[in-house]
């Protein structure tokens, strides 16, 4: 157990925890941000999606220690008002039916837009097969992800 | 949706309530939950339990049916809002709260429309008389002068209005009609949209709350292991000091599993995953699904127990020229859920909350009841005094949001156990199932295998049909109510005891009954060289519904146009729970797996209320429906789940979605539900569609095709 700063959605927080604990604990039982979700803890479902230094990684497989001053951003992170490009392209698109899985699917379609300037579809069912979805939305995920990037207003 | 915290647990459900005789459920009276009140706020107005309209004109529509995806919180205030003449912008949702007004809340069978379809309208109906009533009066004008339109009142001679805000005080004191005129179907103007959903917005931000959200002030968390082996007990652990590092505040023995307390959820999962644990395997060390198999094999034989007999096939043998026999056998099923199992209990001296993602908010708060009641050697107190300690009134049951259901949160296992521990424990417990626990100890879709045979006769007629479906506690429904023409049939189950738990999978027993079925009319089709769809819509001469979505599938798809090289088109059609759904499937041969590439559904579910949620229901069936015909399944092995994570309980990823549309049969039927009828069919399409590709029909599921149709 020692202190450890996590840097979170552009905040530094103090977290007191065992550095084996994986950020997803770290960020939901420690820093009570609970729109990132817990699936397998395996790294196979990606509901646990956030992004490190703009990246996807899935956060029930690193460790707190290994963190060090990476910038992590969480759902809670992407925008003020629920209105990133992508939230918006989601509701648009009318995607969520349970919902649990979306954060990780919202994140997982940023660092996409991210470090893609206009993934063909090709790109974008590889990307995001990355997070499983049990209500089967995946076909609303593909548009999302299309408008996003208009929305974005990334050249095409 | 905010999180009620200790200090509402005073503000207790409050309800003053008279049943309207015209009226159904409309209570009068105005209501509050633990969430505060709702309806009646200084000027506000609430006809009954199920809306409430303050000063603003927002309205709040309760809604008591699990919110687990298909979306009820959107369709059903859409009911209310219709007969209210709402402006659908002024509307939200607040999921109910458990008190007797809402009576049993129970969400399955694909019935939250069916069954509210004229009790919500009503309650719409008689808030809308109310404020036109009110208005009329302020204006001292004829009632039938005043008409509501989109959330106000407008007196038709002079144009004058009055928007609802501004009459929920009036309102609020008029006797509340009886018998409120409801619209005629070609009146609607909401019903029949597709509408922006409710729950969407806190589903794009992490705002919505689901069951393992929730924080109570003070709460802590518990992991829970569960003896492996399906009838097997704890024998005993050994408390010693490594398991209790830091963090650790508690160990708990139930009779099946050892559940550790900690501050965090990783914490107490580690503890557990370091304790070591003695089980008591119990009797069934040797049970498998191969060993299930064997012996449903020759149970087989038995007759059964009859569910439904016409005609005669002893008589009808002599005339058939061709016989036709199958066996088919499909596995367990695991609901996986993407959220797993978890309930926060907290069972204080006078009273309990349990926060809880649950189809069954009124069974859980029984099950509360039931378990925080038990004996035990600890709790002498509630032993002597020898009475009750805790009613139903003790107990405030939170419904959250549910990351899925699809069955799984019908069972209550998950809720006694939460309070078992939270019992031992002097704070609010949320219990967590790893996503292990939540594989290996499911209440499971049953196992089924099925004898199934036909006869044609001479000219070429399907006569007769026998299906004898075989395991633990199945059922006949999708098979005893076939819908196609045979003058001789006979169906019939066995049950096969199995120590593995059961419960309510996603269409139940229709989910394996459709694919046997509908998989073996493309066999007979085959052997009497007909055209899988003609031989259907001949057969279906007395089922004008099926008959029509059928046909509807397969106009839409093209069915007999050319598809690229290597590909083929598979039908299923099948009605449960009222709707019906055809589909047909383009599916290839790529990699020696079966790859669906289309899906085109048609749906007769009566009148569309939303038809953009009919539409994602049919994607979401798809997508359950195909991961079970191509992908997961549940196996036995000495008596423990084999499969243990979603390594090996596979699911369909988003690269193989296929393309799914869905048309809408139209018609003025009142409305059933969507949430699973689209299951049953698809895994008997793509089968047929495989079949048609490589001339062997999968028999079992998931289809294989490399060891002809055998899973490993």
């Amino acid at each position: 157990m020692r202190v450890y700063a996590v840097n979170i959605n552009g905040g530094v927080h103090q977290v007191s925890a065992n550095g084996e604990m994986p950020l997803l604990w770290v960020i939901r039982d420690k820093l009570g941000l609970v729109g990132t979700k817990y699936g397998c803890g395996i790294g196979q479902c990606g509901v646990c999606t956030v992004l490190m230094n703009g990246d996807a990684i899935k956060s029930c497989l690193i460790p707190l220690d290994q963190i060090g001053d990476a910038h992590i951003v969480t759902i809670e992170g992407i925008s003020e008002d629920g209105y990133h490009p992508v939230q918006q392209a989601w509701i648009d698109e009318q995607v969520p039916q349970c919902g649990y899985c979306q954060s990780g699917q919202i994140m997982q379609a940023i660092a996409l837009l991210n470090s893609s300037q206009h993934p063909d579809d090709e790109e974008i069912s590889r990307v995001m097969s990355a997070v499983l979805c049990r209500c089967g939305t995946y076909q609303r995920i593909e548009r999302a992800v299309r408008r996003s990037i208009q929305l974005l207003g990334k050249p095409v | 949706m905010t999180v009620p915290t200790k200090l509402d647990l005073s503000r207790r459900a409050f309800l003053k309530a008279g049943l309207t005789a015209g009226a159904g459920l409309v209570l009068v009276g105005y209501w509050q939950n633990t969430q505060g009140v709702i309806g009646r706020s200084a000027s506000g107005f609430s006809p009954s339990v199920w809306l409430g309209i303050d000063e603003h004109g927002t309205i709040t529509v309760a809604v008591a049916k699990a919110e687990m995806g298909q979306g009820v919180t959107t369709s059903l205030p859409m009911l209310v809002a219709e007969e209210l003449d709402a402006s659908w912008k002024d509307v939200r949702f607040q999921l109910a709260p458990v008190t007797p007004a809402y009576g049993i809340q129970s969400t399955g069978g694909s019935s939250s429309i069916r069954v509210n379809w004229e009790l919500l309208r009503r309650a719409g109906a008689t808030a809308r008389e109310m404020l036109r009533q009110a208005a009329a009066l302020q204006w001292s004008v004829p009632l039938n002068e005043c008409r509501a339109e989109a959330g106000k009142i407008i007196h038709i001679p002079t144009a004058r209005t009055l928007y609802y805000g501004d009459l929920v005080e009036h309102a609020a004191s008029l006797p509340v009609p009886q018998n409120a005129r409801l619209k005629e179907h070609s009146e609607f103007s909401l019903i029949g949209r597709s509408l922006p959903r409710l729950d969407i917005p806190d589903k794009v931000t992490g705002r919505a709350r689901f069951g393992m959200d929730v924080n109570p002030p003070g709460a802590l968390c518990a992991a829970i292991m569960h003896c492996p082996v399906f009838g097997g007990k704890l024998k005993r652990f050994r408390d010693d000091a490594e398991a209790r590092h830091a963090g650790v505040r508690k160990i708990v023995s139930l009779e099946t599993a050892v559940a550790v307390v900690a501050d965090d959820f990783w914490t107490a999962q580690q503890a557990l995953n370091r304790l070591s644990i003695e089980w008591e395997p119990g009797p069934h060390v040797a049970f498998g699904t191969d060993t299930l198999e064997l012996e449903a094999r020759k149970r087989l034989n038995e007759t059964g127990t009859i569910k439904r007999t016409e005609g005669d096939l002893d008589a009808v043998a002599g005339s058939v020229t061709s016989k036709l026999h199958a066996e088919f056998v499909l596995p367990f099923q695991a609901h996986a859920t993407m959220e797993p199992m978890c309930c926060v209990a907290y069972v204080g001296d006078k009273h309990i909350d349990i926060w809880v993602p649950t189809q069954k908010p009124t069974a859980a708060r029984d099950q509360a009841v039931a378990t925080a009641n038990m004996e035990t050697g600890k709790a002498t107190d509630r032993q002597q005094s020898g009475t009750k300690k805790y009613l139903q009134e003790n107990v405030v049951i939170h419904t959250t949001m549910l990351g899925g259901g699809f069955g799984r949160r019908r069972s209550q296992d998950y809720v006694a156990e939460a309070v078992q521990i939270a019992r031992e424990v002097p704070a609010p417990v949320k219990l967590l199932w790893s996503r292990e626990e939540d594989v290996q100890h499911d209440r499971y879709r049953e196992w089924s295998s099925h004898r199934i045979e036909a006869g044609i006769d001479k000219t070429g007629t399907l006569v007769s049909w026998r299906h004898k479906i075989a395991g633990p506690r199945v059922a006949s429904w999708g098979a005893h109510d076939l819908p196609y023409a045979v003058p001789n049939i006979e169906v019939s189950t066995i049950n096969i005891d199995a120590p593995v738990p059961l419960g309510s999978w996603r269409s139940l027993a229709h989910s394996y009954n459709a694919y046997v079925t509908e998989c073996f009319m493309d066999e007979i089709a085959r052997a009497s060289r007909k055209d899988p769809l003609e031989m259907r819509l001949q057969l279906l001469s007395r089922s004008p519904r099926h008959k029509a979505v059928l046909e509807l599938a397969a106009e839409k798809f093209g069915w007999g146009a050319r598809l690229p090289e290597g590909h083929a088109g598979g039908l299923a059609v099948h009605s449960s729970f009222g709707s019906f759904v055809a589909q047909v499937a383009e599916v290839s041969i790529v990699n020696n797996k079966a790859k669906v590439h289309r899906v085109v559904c048609a749906v007769d579910c009566g009148i569309s209320v939303d038809p953009d949620q009919i539409a994602a229901q049919m994607e979401s069936a798809v997508v359950y429906g195909l991961t079970a015909a191509l992908k997961s399944y549940i196996s036995v092995k000495n008596g423990r789940v084999e499969q243990a994570n979603f390594h090996d309980f596979r699911l369909l990823r988003h690269d193989e979605m296929p393309l799914v549309e869905t048309h809408l049969v139209k018609n003025d039927v009142d409305p059933t539900g969507v949430g699973e009828p689209g299951v049953p069919p698809i895994a008997a399409a793509v089968a047929n569609a495989v079949f048609s590709l490589t001339g062997v029909m999968p028999r079992k599921l998931p289809i294989e095709l490399n060891s002809g149709g055998q899973h490993p």
